[in-house]
């Protein structure tokens, strides 16, 4: 009887957890859809997460609707990822009306620029001025620029959300590993770079090609 | 040889006038608990009961084992076997964890439950009496002999010489002689001991012995477990020792 | 954090404050009027559900010893990043025992006695030592991370020096006592049910606690992703379950050994109480795990693993009680069920530890490593920025 009191007991608490997250529109870890990443050769074994309320254009800008109808756009963990650590710059002041496929601000990787472009028509609401020391690992809690937009609601957008996203990270991860596969031009040096835990020899760091930049532009970045 | 007392307690004559009972609630001082003695229980109150099974009356008390159980589990050794033969206890040394009251195997002694600092409490073979010469309370009590005072060797020859003598009478067996290793209260009895509520069927080892055979195990666990854990500790090292090398080797190879 | 923050009620925050409170209430209930008018306890059932509590937290904690056996002992540093959680549930856990521990005794005034009054033929004196000699060895084992955080390098040195030995002596004591907490149970054959009652039973113990240890990992991961808002290393979850798996099917199989050498097996037909009971803490304690855990989809699929920690937490729980409530009921005549002081004093114990862990982690540096999405993503991005320059 008290083992089965007990273990009552124990599963009441599990089950009221599960519950009191429900109510609170949280998920519990048990539950986070995540994509492991393994198998390919650049990109190193990882796992991504994207959140329930998150949706993901193709041109890799997440964006997630707020409450009061505004949208929040910030760049996914892929860009994250495959970039690294870019710093956002933008021309934009609040109440510009912005296109579909517009310029919405550049990402500044070593020397280089990159373009990201608005999946939706808007109009800018505010604006993050935080968001350059960003932390990796958290990329949804880093938002960019806020819009207020009809088209997201509408539908008229192609996005991605839930598990429908992870398989489309799935394909993109696999497009980056071609990728780098095609602009590497040392592999020998990559390869033991990996193989020894990511641990870049000094002095190597350098800027990006302009090839390989405006290539990542085309492949990844565009609507 | 034994100069230890003992009790024994004869079912055949016992007419379940509950004397021995009133004489040890007297002898320790203890408060009634109950008005009809036959209903009573063993309680902090109560070191031993006579019980009712039809036309037979039992009794039941702390049998005095030779091995005591309730003495070699305590981890304070409140619990000792005095050269009497009685088990005793003290009181000052108790932590109360009440672990001789889980491994009793006749299930005797209780606890003073409802005090803010309790003790054990359990038939004392009326070591005080018996260290002055007397016999126990309830033995001096008994109209009838049923309960009989005295040294162990005399009381195995009584026991053993009534069995024999009216093979018709008892159920040939000593109780308590040898269950749990023995002890100092013997019982006779006209049916088998489980019908009058007594533990049957305990082994004849004495219980600390099965506890013995575990934590004999445990040098020999140290030691060799010791000696296991340091080798595999230098092997696992020189393993990825070697490994290390041998990646550094290669990758020069690769370059 | 603010002060408003935290005294914002989240549901949890007032659920502890509300079970510490009466847990405080029943403690000083308990120690002013004693065992009796506190407790369900009677004279053929003198231990109950804060023995039983003992029993769960003490294997519950047991991977205090086996990853930091793994890490420093068999060199598998994949594990390294639990060996500090591990090693502060274990204190905490065994904390949380002591003082129960302390509750439960009658005269818990004289809880030194065993350091001065000893008997060598006690199991609880044995237990009581190991216990004490080992929270030593989880005291030095954790240190490091106290002193770091006060940057004092000198004594880290000096422990360093000893942690391999400290280590070793940690895996012996846990060995020791993790198997005593079933020799407890040796000296009363008459008592507990055979299903149970087995001379294996301290092998049996110490068996289910490394695996329920590690089970216990992989659940409180969870537990710390989801109060700390950190991410799963699913990597070291699903090596750590496989050694569950291994370890449940050693335990099972040693089981079975056991009720065919001891010719228990007809015991399994006999319609009772314990006979269900035990079905039952088989069937989710081994059988649903074994299954679960043997597909490699389930170790490495985050619900499934949690679910399967579940599991083998909940049949060790009811492995466990069986043993010391359960499988003496029969023998005892009379049916202990916990009075509300004795939950409450429990609940009140939980609720602490969980809070203490939490404390513990806030203040000190018990997750060393970088997430491991952070790392990772450094390393992609130092590879890919060799690769886009020429
Ligand atoms: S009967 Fe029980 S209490 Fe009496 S001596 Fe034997 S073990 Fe101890
Ligand atoms: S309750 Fe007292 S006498 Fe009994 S085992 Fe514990 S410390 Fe010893
Ligand atoms: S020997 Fe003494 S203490 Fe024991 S039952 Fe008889 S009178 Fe009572």
């Amino acid at each position: 009887m008290v083992a089965l009191f007990v273990l009552a007991l124990f599963i009441l608490f599990i089950a009221m957890d599960f519950i009191v997250l429900k109510v609170q529109g949280k998920t519990h870890p048990a539950f986070e859809k995540v994509l492991s990443i393994s198998g390919l050769s650049y990109v190193p074994e990882m796992e991504i997460k994207v959140p329930d309320d998150i949706v993901l254009s193709k041109g890799h800008l997440w964006m997630k609707k707020n409450k009061s109808g505004l949208v929040k756009l910030g760049v996914d963990d892929f860009v994250n990822t495959a970039l690294g650590n870019i710093s956002i710059q933008n021309n934009l002041s609040v109440g510009k009306e912005l296109k579909r496929g517009e310029v919405i601000f550049e990402g500044k990787v070593g020397n280089k620029k990159l373009k990201f472009h608005s999946p939706v028509n808007g109009v800018v609401r505010s604006i993050n001025s935080n968001s350059h020391d960003r932390e990796y690992s958290d990329s949804y809690s880093n938002w960019n620029v806020e819009l207020s937009s009809k088209d997201f609601a509408s539908g008229n957008v192609t996005y991605f959300s839930g598990s429908e996203a992870l398989n489309w990270l799935r394909q993109e991860f696999t497009k980056l590993d071609d990728f780098l596969k095609l602009h590497s031009a040392m592999p020998e040096l990559v390869g033991a770079t990996m193989y020894d835990g990511g641990k870049m020899v000094e002095g190597v760091k350098a800027g990006l090609n302009d090839k390989a930049a405006e290539d990542f532009e085309k492949e990844f970045l565009s609507l | 040889m034994l100069k230890e007392k003992g009790l024994l307690f004869d079912v055949t004559m016992c007419v379940g006038c509950g004397s021995c009972y009133k004489a040890c609630k007297e002898q320790n001082k203890l408060p009634q608990t109950n008005k009809d003695f036959l209903k009573d229980h063993l309680s902090e109150n109560t070191y031993t009961v006579v019980e009712q099974y039809g036309d037979n009356y039992a009794r039941k008390l702390c049998m005095h084992c030779d091995e005591p159980s309730c003495a070699s589990v305590c981890p304070v050794g409140a619990f000792k076997k005095s050269d009497t033969g009685a088990v005793l206890y003290d009181g000052d040394k108790c932590i109360g964890c009440r672990y001789c009251m889980q491994a009793c195997p006749h299930k005797v002694p209780r606890y003073e439950w409802e005090k803010t600092q309790p003790r054990v409490r359990k038939c004392t073979l009326c070591h005080d009496r018996v260290k002055a010469g007397k016999l126990t309370a309830c033995a001096e009590a008994c109209p009838t002999e049923a309960t009989l005072f005295g040294n162990m060797d005399d009381l195995i020859a009584v026991a053993k010489k009534r069995l024999k003598e009216n093979p018709g009478k008892y159920y040939q067996h000593i109780y308590g002689l040898e269950e749990a290793g023995g002890g100092h209260v013997l019982i006779l009895s006209p049916v088998p001991f489980e019908q009058l509520g007594y533990t049957a069927k305990l082994p004849k080892e004495s219980m600390p012995s099965l506890t013995m055979k575990a934590m004999e195990k445990i040098p020999p666990v140290v030691a060799v477990g010791g000696v296991f854990l340091t080798g595999m500790y230098w092997l696992t090292k020189r393993k990825n020792e070697i490994a290390r090398e041998e990646k550094k080797s290669n990758k020069g190879i690769k370059v | 954090m603010k002060l408003s923050e935290i005294l914002k009620p989240t549901f949890w925050k007032v659920v502890s404050v509300i079970i510490v409170t009466v847990g405080l209430y029943s403690t000083y209930f308990r120690f002013t009027r004693g065992l009796g008018a506190s407790t369900n306890l009677y004279d053929t059932v003198p231990w109950g559900l804060w023995i039983g509590f003992d029993f769960l937290g003490v294997g519950l904690a047991a991977a205090g010893f086996t990853i930091a056996a793994t890490v420093h002992i068999f060199h598998m540093h994949k594990f390294e990043p639990i060996v500090r959680p591990a090693i502060l549930t274990a204190f905490i856990g065994y904390s949380l025992v002591a003082t129960l521990l302390i509750v439960d005794l009658g005269r818990p005034e004289n809880f030194w006695h065993p350091l001065v009054m000893w008997n060598i033929h006690s199991v609880m004196f044995e237990i009581t030592w190991c216990i004490i000699c080992y929270t030593t060895v989880l005291v030095l084992e954790f240190a490091p991370v106290v002193l770091e955080k006060f940057n004092l390098k000198a004594p880290i040195k000096l422990l360093k020096k000893f942690s391999i030995p400290v280590v070793i002596a940690g895996v012996l004591f846990s060995t020791l006592h993790q198997s005593s907490f079933g020799s407890l149970y040796l000296i009363v054959p008459g008592r507990l049910h055979p299903l149970w009652y087995s001379p294996l039973l301290p092998v049996h113990f110490y068996i289910s606690c490394i695996g329920v240890g590690l089970s216990m990992i992989i659940f409180e991961s969870y537990l710390i992703a989801r109060a700390f808002n950190r991410g799963l290393n699913m990597n070291i979850l699903s090596g750590a379950a496989f050694a569950v798996l291994i370890d449940l099917i050693i335990g099972f199989l040693l089981k079975v050994f056991d009720f065919i050498s001891t010719g228990k097996l007809a015991l399994l037909t006999v319609p009772s109480k314990e006979t269900y009971l035990f079905y039952l803490e088989i069937l989710i304690g081994t059988f649903i795990p074994i299954f679960l855990l043997s597909q490699k989809k389930v170790r490495e699929d985050r619900k499934w693993l949690y679910f399967s920690a579940i599991f083998v937490i909940a049949g060790f729980m009811l492995n466990r009680l069986n043993v010391c409530t359960t499988g003496l009921e029969r023998s005892a005549g009379y049916t202990y069920f916990p009075s509300f002081d004795e939950v409450s004093i429990t609940l009140m114990l939980v609720v602490l530890a969980m809070f203490a862990f939490r404390l513990v982690v806030k203040f000190f540096p018990v997750f060393e490593e970088e997430p491991i999405l952070h790392s990772k993503q450094n390393n992609v991005l130092e590879t890919k920025q060799i690769i886009l320059s020429e």
